[in-house]
């Protein structure tokens, strides 16, 4: 009968320490973390900066419903739900990397894009600026218009210097800033032109 | 039976004693525990996460990060009683640390809605006030031979402001605001002399209005015949005839027409009253037809010589003359060395009508500043 007693009070202990011991989601707690730090390499912070804040408020109440069941008694703990809201918060972080990436990437190409336009611009402007009426003393009015196409490509190389970077939000700023400035001299030169054909 | 029946509730008392132990004992645990601090590092969490959402980390940096400082110390603080035994846990460093993350995340995430509305409100005013200026140099720039000075200066400014203006409609206030803080001065100062070389200029204005009538009425006058005016700023020569404008054409200047006539070789236009000394056509000129001014008139000699005395022109500079209303113009720029182009068919009509003799005045605008600025 000893026997039985011992044996009825293992199995009580056997059931306690079974249920204390859940496994903390060390794993996936690491995973999470090392997925917030790769999507601030692609600088998903920058440019998806809503959507990043969100996941890692999340990956914060994570780490405190962690600590909240490191708090309780070993025998009442459980890491079920958070162990799922880990390996969930990894996967969007995941997902939220590939749209920033993507995003990136866009801006890129917007950058890209209007560089190209920029530089064709500024090809045109020198074009015209060789047609443009001259006189007697074209020179130093032309020489105007002439400092500012310098002007816009010194801002190109500035442009170029940070795509290099990958600081692609301010080249998009300059790009965009000097295609106004080039479409002006564009329409300066092109009216001054005209203007000559006309009389 | 009986006996076995006893030996039987022994063993079921037995086991019962060691269930209800572990029991009271997981109970004194507990209970001596005390309560986790779950609540209030959640309300510290959520408050981090305002802030956040008010861009805190950008507009309110410090207040920010003694907030993050202070969440972090009391998640440490927490994790580090987790790992004590039940009976040593003590919460109360977890909650202050907690609160005071509460306390300094309130105050960033309030702070950077202050900052904020303040940035956008200064940036969006300071962008329209350069906005302006850049437009009032623009236009003087495009109207004026000052330009070329001016110009070059405005230029770099013109693509910063544009970049600033970028950046804030992105929503990145701090990187405009730093654009505009770069710019501001340069751009005010750049205003400042444009705007005192025009109202400078502009100070002859009434003078300018009082020979335009005195050649109007003088049209008028029996014998006279026609009479003309030269606008500068419009770039117009006026012909009147019986006191009355009777036509006008598009005319050339000297490259700096602005301001009058210093010396030989400034190319400026001269302004002032002149009548026409001779008519040159064929060989006697390079520029189709010419209607020869008398500049320097006596006026311009005294200006001459003042200037020189004061200094403010060379000891050896000399103050020019063949200053001529002449045809080969219609190039769409102002290119003379200080004479008054008109295209070839203008002149020809001009020079039918004038002979020597003819009055003219030449001025700097017959229209006033505020207007040819609007």
């Amino acid at each position: 009968m000893k026997k039985i007693a011992f044996q009825i009070s293992a199995l009580v202990l056997m059931v306690v320490l079974a249920s204390g011991c859940a496994k903390l989601p060390q794993a996936e707690l690491d995973a999470a973390n090392a997925a917030v730090d790769s999507a601030k390499i692609v600088e998903a912070h920058r440019y998806l900066a809503d959507e990043f804040n969100a996941l890692s408020d999340s990956l914060n109440a994570a780490n405190v419903a962690i600590e909240a069941q490191k708090s309780k008694l070993f025998i009442s703990r459980n890491y079920n739900d958070i162990t799922e809201k880990l390996v969930k918060i990894t996967a969007d972080i995941k997902d939220l990397k590939v749209k920033a990436e993507e995003r990136k990437a866009q801006v890129s190409t917007e950058v890209q894009d209007t560089l190209a336009l920029l530089n064709a611009l500024i090809t045109e402007d020198k074009a015209l600026l060789a047609k443009a009426p001259k006189g007697k003393e074209g020179k130093a009015a032309l020489e105007a218009i002439q400092n500012d196409i310098t002007v816009l490509e010194a801002s190109v190389t500035e442009i170029n210097t940070l795509i290099t970077n990958g600081d692609y939000l301010t080249a998009q700023d300059k790009t965009n800033a000097s295609k106004a400035k080039a479409e002006a001299i564009k329409e300066e030169l092109n009216a001054a032109i005209l203007k000559t054909r006309r009389r | 039976m009986d006996f076995k029946w006893l030996k039987n509730r022994r063993v079921i008392l037995t086991a019962g004693v060691i269930t209800a132990s572990v029991g009271a004992f997981a109970l004194i645990m507990l209970l001596s525990s005390g309560k986790p601090p779950t609540e209030k590092i959640e309300r510290a969490r959520k408050a981090i996460s305002e802030a956040v959402k008010e861009e805190a980390e950008i507009y309110s940096r410090e207040n920010f990060e003694v907030a993050q400082k202070w969440w972090r110390e009391s998640m440490d603080e927490w994790r580090e009683n987790n790992e004590r035994s039940v009976l040593l846990r003590r919460y109360d460093k977890v909650e202050e640390y907690a609160q005071n993350a509460i306390d300094e995340a309130e105050k960033a995430r309030e702070a950077a809605i202050i900052k904020k509305k303040e940035l956008k409100r200064a940036i969006e005013g300071k962008l329209e006030t350069l906005k302006k200026s850049v437009q009032y140099i623009q236009l003087v720039t495009g109207k004026l031979p000052i330009n070329h000075n001016i110009r070059n200066r405005a230029t770099p400014f013109i693509l910063k402001l544009n970049e600033a203006e970028q950046a804030f409609n992105r929503n990145n206030l701090i990187d405009a605001s730093k654009i505009l803080d770069s710019i501001s001065s340069g751009i005010e100062k750049l205003e400042g002399v444009t705007s005192s070389l025009l109202e400078d200029y502009f100070r002859s204005y009434p003078q300018w209005i009082k020979e335009d009538r005195e050649m109007r009425e003088l049209s008028s006058v029996k014998g006279i015949g026609v009479t003309l005016v030269v606008d500068k700023f419009s770039r117009k020569c006026i012909l009147y005839k019986s006191g009355k404008k009777f036509r006008e054409f598009d005319v050339e200047l000297g490259v700096n027409w602005l301001g009058d006539k210093v010396q030989r070789g400034d190319k400026a236009t001269p302004e002032g009253r002149y009548t026409i000394t001779a008519k040159k056509s064929g060989r006697s000129t390079i520029y189709y037809k010419a209607l020869l001014i008398n500049f320097p008139n006596k006026q311009d000699i005294k200006r001459f010589n003042d200037l020189k005395a004061k200094g403010r022109v060379p000891k050896n500079a000399h103050i020019g003359g063949l200053i001529e209303i002449h045809g080969g113009g219609g190039k769409g720029i102002d290119w003379t060395d200080g004479c008054v182009a008109l295209d070839n068919r203008d002149m020809d009509y001009l020079y039918s009508v004038c002979s020597v003799g003819t009055h003219i005045a030449i001025v700097g605008s017959l229209s006033p500043l505020q207007d040819i600025l609007k």
